[in-house]
Parts: C-alpha cells; sequence; structure tokens
C-alpha cells in the first residue's frame, strides 16, 4: 500500500529520502502546479490565439518544440531510468518523421506535385526518375504511414538493441555504438539513390498545415494530447516492477544476473519504447515544419536530444519535458537575438548547468518542495524556486510574442553587440537568486561554525 | 539436465546425488596464476559448511565457480544433480543458487521494501514484470523477514542511506527472500559491529539444517559460533577439513597461518 502511495504520487525512486507520505500542502502545491499547467497550455494559450493575442506562427513554433517532449519522454527513460547513453534518438525521430514526411510528399497527403512532374515529388524529377518508386506507394495511406511510423523504429531498436545489449556492451560502449550507427544512417539517408531526397531532404508539404489557423491549432493540441499520453505511458512503465527493474540495471546490472534476471530484455524494451516515443515525436514534427532533413538525424541532432534530458533532469520524467521547452526557446531566442555569440552563451548555459545544477531543474523544484514541507513560509519557498519561475517567465514571454516592448529594446554591450534588455534582466534576476542562495549557505557555514566552535553544554 | 553416467564413469551417480555442491579437479587459472585447484570438494545438502583461509586462497573464486562468476579451466561442478559447469551465471541463479557479495551489492535508488521485492522467486521476463504486485503472502514474508534483520522500520528509505551493516543484512535479506537451494554467503560479518555480527550469526543458525549454506569468513568467533564443518583454504587447495577445533589444531593450517 506505501509503495502504491508512492506510485500514484508520481514519484520516482530516485527522490524521496524519508517516507512515501509526501505532506499535504507539497501534495498541493503539486496538484496546483499541474492542473495550472495543464491549463495554460490546453486551454489559455488555444484561447489567446483564436481572441488574436497570440500569432499563429508563435503556436506553429511552440507545437514544433513540443513534438522534442516525446522524444526527451523516451530519452529519459532509456538514460535517466535504464542509465544507458543513447546517442541515436534522433535517428528514431527521423524515422517516424521521414515517414510522415512521405506521406505529405504525396498528394494523398496533400503535398505539392505538379503535372509536368509526373505528379511525383519533385527532387524524384531531378533525379531522373520519372515513376514513384515501389516503397514510396504505401505511404499514400495515413494509417499505413503511422504503423510504419511506430513499427519500423520498433524493430530496428530492437535488432540493433538485441545485438548490441545481448554482447553486454555498457555504459560508454554502448553509447559510441550508438553514434555509429546515427553516423552511419545518416550517411546513408543523405544519398540521392536512396530516393528519400538526399542532402536536401523531403519537403512540399501543404502549405496549409503551417500556415492556416485550424492546422496549426489541431496539430499543436494534437502533440500536447500525446505529451500527455506518452507521460502516462512512461509514468506506468516507471510505477511497476519492470521500472524498478531498469533502475536495477542502472545502479547494479551485476546483482540481477545472480537474482536470476537477463538484464539485456529489459534494456532492449527500454530502448525500443524510447525509438517508439521519438519516432511519434518525429511524426507530429513533419507537419508542423516545411521540411525534414538528414541534418535532423546526425549526431548533433541526437546529442542536442540528450541535452534537453540533461538540463531539465534525469530521473524524473516531467524533467524531460521541462528540459526541452526551456532549452528549445533559450536556444531559438539566442540564435535570433545574439548571433553572433550564441554558441558560447548556449555552450556557458550547458556547463553552468552541469556545474550548479547537475541534477538538472527538478533539483530546484526539490529544494522547493523540501522547503514547503519543512514548513518554512511560502516567501523564502518562493525565492528558492526564483530562477525556475524566471526562467518560465522568460520562456513564456518569448514563446507567446508578449514580451513588452520596454524589454525589446537594445543596449550596446562592448565586445558583444546589441542585446536587448529582457537579457539582462533575466541574467539580472537569476545572478540575484544565485547570491541569494550563496547568502543563506553562508549563513548556515557561520552558523554551524559557531556551533562547533561553542563547547557543549554537558 | 546432462545425463551423470554417461559424462563421467569416474564418479557415481551417488556422489553427485548426495552432495548439494561437488567440485571434482577443478582448477581455475588466470593468466598462468593458480588461482584454484581443488580435488575435491563437496556439501551435502542442508549443510552449513564454512570456508576460511588466508587471503588469496581462493575462497570468493570457489563462489564464483559454483555461481557462474567465473568459469572454470579444467574440472566439473555439479549442483543439486545438474552439471552446472559451462552454465551461464544467469541460469545458475534460476536453477536456485543465491549469492551474497563480499561488498554489499542492493540497488542503492530503490527503498529496502523495493530491493527485496525484485528478490522475490517468480517470473523473470519483462513482459510479467509490467503487469505483475507481489502477492500479499509475497508482502507478509518480505516484513518478516525485514522484521528478524531490524530494518522493518526502514521500509520505504533508499537503500544508498542505510549504515553498511544494514546493507550487508538488506542483501541477506534479499538472499533469504529468493528461496534459493543454496546460499553462497561471503564474508557477512565484515564490517559490522559486535553486536551486529551476533545477531549475523543467529540469522544464520536459524537457516541451518534447513537450507544448504556456504559460509565465507575471517572472523573466527563467528565461526565458532556457526558451530559447524570448516573447510580451509590456501593458495587455492583445500587444506584441511573438520570442526574448527580440528582445523586449528592442524599443523599444516597452523603453518600456513602463522608460518608465512
Amino acid at each position: 500500500m506505501a509503495n502504491a502511495a508512492a506510485a500514484a504520487q508520481g514519484t520516482a525512486p530516485t527522490d524521496q529520502i524519508v517516507g512515501d507520505a509526501t505532506p499535504a500542502h507539497v501534495a498541493l502545491l503539486r496538484r496546483s502546479v499541474v492542473i495550472s499547467v495543464l491549463l495554460l497550455f490546453f486551454v489559455a494559450i488555444p484561447a489567446m490565439n483564436l481572441a488574436g493575442i497570440v500569432p499563429d506562427y508563435k503556436v506553429n513554433v511552440l507545437g514544433k518544440y513540443l513534438c522534442f517532449a516525446i522524444v526527451a519522454l523516451g530519452i529519459d527513460l532509456i538514460w535517466g531510468y535504464t542509465g544507458l547513453l543513447s546517442l541515436c534518438q534522433a535517428l528514431f525521430f527521423c524515422a517516424g518523421g521521414y515517414a510522415m514526411a512521405m506521406h505529405l510528399s504525396l498528394p494523398q497527403g496533400g503535398g505539392d506535385v505538379r503535372p509536368e512532374y509526373h505528379n511525383i515529388p519533385q527532387f524524384m524529377f531531378f533525379n531522373s526518375v520519372h515513376e514513384l518508386p515501389a516503397f514510396w506507394r504505401p505511404f499514400a495511406s495515413l494509417p499505413f504511414t503511422l504503423a510504419a511510423g511506430i513499427f519500423v523504429p520498433a524493430l530496428i531498436a530492437t535488432v540493433f538493441g538485441f545485438f548490441i545489449l545481448r554482447s553486454r556492451v555498457r555504459g560508454v560502449y554502448f553509447s559510441i555504438v550508438t553514434q555509429a550507427v546515427a553516423w552511419g544512417a545518416w550517411l546513408l539517408i543523405s544519398r540521392n539513390e536512396m530516393l528519400l531526397g538526399g542532402t536536401n531532404g523531403l519537403t512540399n508539404f501543404n502549405k496549409a498545415m503551417t500556415q492556416s489557423r485550424p492546422w496549426i491549432l489541431g496539430l499543436y493540441l494534437t502533440t500536447l494530447t500525446m505529451i500527455v499520453l506518452a507521460y502516462l505511458l512512461c509514468r506506468y512503465i516507471t510505477g511497476s516492477r519492470a521500472g524498478r527493474l531498469l533502475v536495477a540495471v542502472r545502479d547494479k546490472e551485476t546483482r540481477l544476473y545472480f537474482s536470476g534476471y537477463k538484464p539485456y530484455a529489459f534494456k532492449v524494451f527500454a530502448f525500443a519504447i524510447a525509438a517508439v516515443l521519438g519516432a511519434i515525436g518525429g511524426m507530429l514534427y513533419s507537419p508542423q515544419v516545411t521540411v525534414i532533413s538528414p541534418q535532423n538525424m546526425n549526431v548533433e541532432a541526437s546529442i542536442d536530444l540528450v541535452v534537453l534530458v540533461a538540463v531539465g533532469g534525469r530521473g524524473r520524467l516531467w524533467g524531460a519535458i521541462l528540459g526541452a521547452i526551456i532549452v528549445s526557446f533559450v536556444k531559438a531566442s539566442l540564435t535570433s537575438d545574439l548571433p553572433t555569440i550564441w554558441p558560447f552563451v548556449a555552450g556557458g548555459m550547458y556547463v553552468s548547468v552541469v556545474l550548479l545544477f547537475p541534477d538538472g531543474f527538478v533539483r530546484l523544484w526539490d529544494r522547493i518542495e523540501t522547503e514547503v514541507a519543512g514548513g518554512t513560509g511560502w516567501l523564502k519557498a518562493a525565492m528558492t524556486g526564483l530562477p525556475l519561475l524566471a526562467i518560465a517567465v522568460f520562456i513564456l514571454a518569448e514563446a507567446l510574442d508578449l514580451v513588452p516592448a520596454a524589454l525589446r529594446k537594445a543596449v550596446r554591450v562592448p565586445g558583444v553587440g546589441a542585446v536587448q534588455w529582457k537579457y539582462l534582466l533575466l541574467v539580472a534576476v537569476l545572478l540575484g537568486a544565485w547570491a541569494y542562495h550563496l547568502a543563506g549557505s553562508w549563513q548556515r557555514w557561520r552558523r554551524g561554525a559557531v556551533a562547533a566552535a561553542t563547547p557543549a553544554i554537558a | 539436465m546432462r545425463n551423470i553416467l554417461h559424462d563421467s564413469p569416474d564418479i557415481s551417480t551417488d556422489t553427485i546425488l548426495t552432495y548439494n555442491v561437488y567440485l571434482k579437479d577443478v582448477t581455475v587459472v588466470f593468466d598462468g596464476f593458480r588461482a584454484l585447484n581443488i580435488n575435491e570438494f563437496g556439501v551435502y545438502h542442508n549443510e552449513l559448511r564454512v570456508v576460511i583461509g588466508p587471503n588469496g586462497a581462493g575462497k570468493t573464486t570457489l563462489c564464483d565457480v559454483i555461481s557462474g562468476k567465473t568459469r572454470v579451466t579444467t574440472g566439473r561442478v555439479w549442483f543439486n544433480k545438474t552439471d552446472v559447469t559451462r552454465l551461464p551465471d544467469v541460469e545458475i541463479a534460476r536453477l536456485g543458487v543465491g549469492r551474497k557479495f563480499q561488498t554489499p551489492t542492493v540497488f542503492d535508488s530503490l527503498s529496502v521494501y523495493e530491493n527485496m521485492e525484485l528478490a522475490l522467486p517468480g517470473r523473470r521476463n519483462v513482459w510479467r514484470n509490467l503487469w505483475g504486485r507481489e502477492t500479499p503472502e509475497q508482502r507478509d514474508r518480505i516484513h518478516a523477514i525485514l522484521e528478524c534483520v531490524h530494518l522493518i522500520d526502514d521500509l520505504q528509505t533508499q537503500a544508498r542511506y542505510l549504515s553498511h551493516g544494514q546493507r550487508q543484512w538488506l542483501e541477506i535479506s534479499m538472499l533469504i527472500v529468493a528461496e534459493p537451494k543454496l546460499l553462497l554467503v561471503d564474508e557477512p560479518a565484515a564490517g559490522l559491529t559486535d553486536k551486529e555480527t551476533e545477531l549475523t550469526a543467529e540469522l544464520l543458525l536459524e537457516l541451518k539444517g534447513t537450507h544448504t549454506i556456504i559460509v565465507i569468513e575471517h572472523d573466527m568467533d563467528f565461526v565458532r559460533r556457526l558451530n559447524t564443518r570448516v573447510t580451509v583454504l590456501n593458495e587455492g587447495s583445500v587444506l584441511a577439513d573438520g570442526t574448527l577445533d580440528e582445523v586449528q589444531r592442524d599443523e599444516n593450517v597452523i603453518e600456513a597461518y602463522l608460518g608465512r
């Protein structure tokens, strides 16, 4: 029963120290945050879009980045819980993405085909192919596309996983093998002979999908729903005994052998689920972008996906979703507003996350919860969570185009260029929160040192 | 199940059947270093046997060979009428060999209860573990065993926050709850306080007579408390065999332990 309560609260085995009975006010806090977030994304944002406050293209961008959240959930399952760093998740993302793109390139999927190009995707005509290849034809049907988008990555993951993991390849070696697989696939798909668009990829989809409001909103809400479903699936898996076995694989795989388990079966299972989730993310991504190319499946893309989970926090599921949103938007703002120095800022962000928040943003939330549970005031808890709050506000403003004009004015920073006030404000708030945290630690250290120096009264 | 009669005409079926574990002409050679060189070693069903010896004598290698962690270079190993010489560790574990390692290997991120739950006997495939829950009887068993080792109040504590002694007991509990046919207990008293050692001895004595157990130990008081047959290993071979008193009076043993 105790276990059921813990599972129901959704707490992963990686966090709780004492007891599973979460105090009532912490449970209340969690529930209110979850409900507000769901209301925001499912109700408030579409309402604002329909009312004209949030432009259509912003919802489209939000929908695109939310696809990464689905992939990130899969990565959290295979990396955060099972401890296997898979560097080929972008491959599965593109397996789904390309499947859907193939459907969308064909006339039955709304693709832009012309009679002068024989009514087949244009790139084929330019490759001297005048008839739709046999392997393309089944993708005219949407059900087949959906099925292929799910089963092909699952099959690839199961087969590759079986051969790699059966021989007890672990740790770094597993990552290197997956990286090799990603690299090889990228080389393969880039070739024109594969008839998948070569290095240019697939494009010429139905323009309405990224331009008309019903399409954009529909895809956005579909993506949101899939995130919720994917989250529920992962929560079920991690809350079951199989999920605990995945954690056991991460902690002490050798122990499992001598308890009669075959860890590779569980690893292949997690790998396959992560592949399917990645593919689902890809299938929702294609309609919301205008092109999908081998660039989306190279090693760098895979590493970007892993960074999403690293920043958000491993082993907590919702950390993956949070990380996906934070990193995607921060990167998007930086690339557009600081074109000259954004790699340094992004790199600096990743390094500071590793140094200051090695467990990602979920650790901040844990601290807030501990403070609330410990009975400190809501104000102090809010101060602890200030970095998270500040970044959340920043990203929401960026995502919904709600940054006030005053903060969009730029100021000249020597050596960098024009930096908008919103960034300076964000950095100031983060530094302030960090200083506050340091001051608190220093106070505690001082108190501890004084207590140690004072002889104990017998 | 390999047919015993056809494979080894020089060993009678009776020998295989009387022993729970039987090793014959087993050598384990690592890169020229002879870690184990056993002519014959057997433990009867429901016997509690203690294996002692100086460091590097091959005690843990003996356990490794029985549980399948290490392959023998020559020789045969039988467990419970089955030839397990070439079987992988997972298969041997499924046949009923349970092992407690020298350094406590428990799952740090999981709670005490969850650790025990994973050690329960039952289906080991992915599908079954996605849906299955433990039965009330199994839950009661877990509670009962944890009660004996004073871990009943720490059910939800993550294993990483347990003390060393508690981790030892957790691992022994995991071993017990798995209902193995053979328990390989490697240094159960290592790093424990006197009181904890006392409790561990009591635990093993409770299992004595109803389970086949091989205990490796260095603590002679602990061994004396167990009051059972002792085998002394030295440099990979069996040096002496008998009660603790007999073995401590054996000249070869005295020379091996003190005359170096």
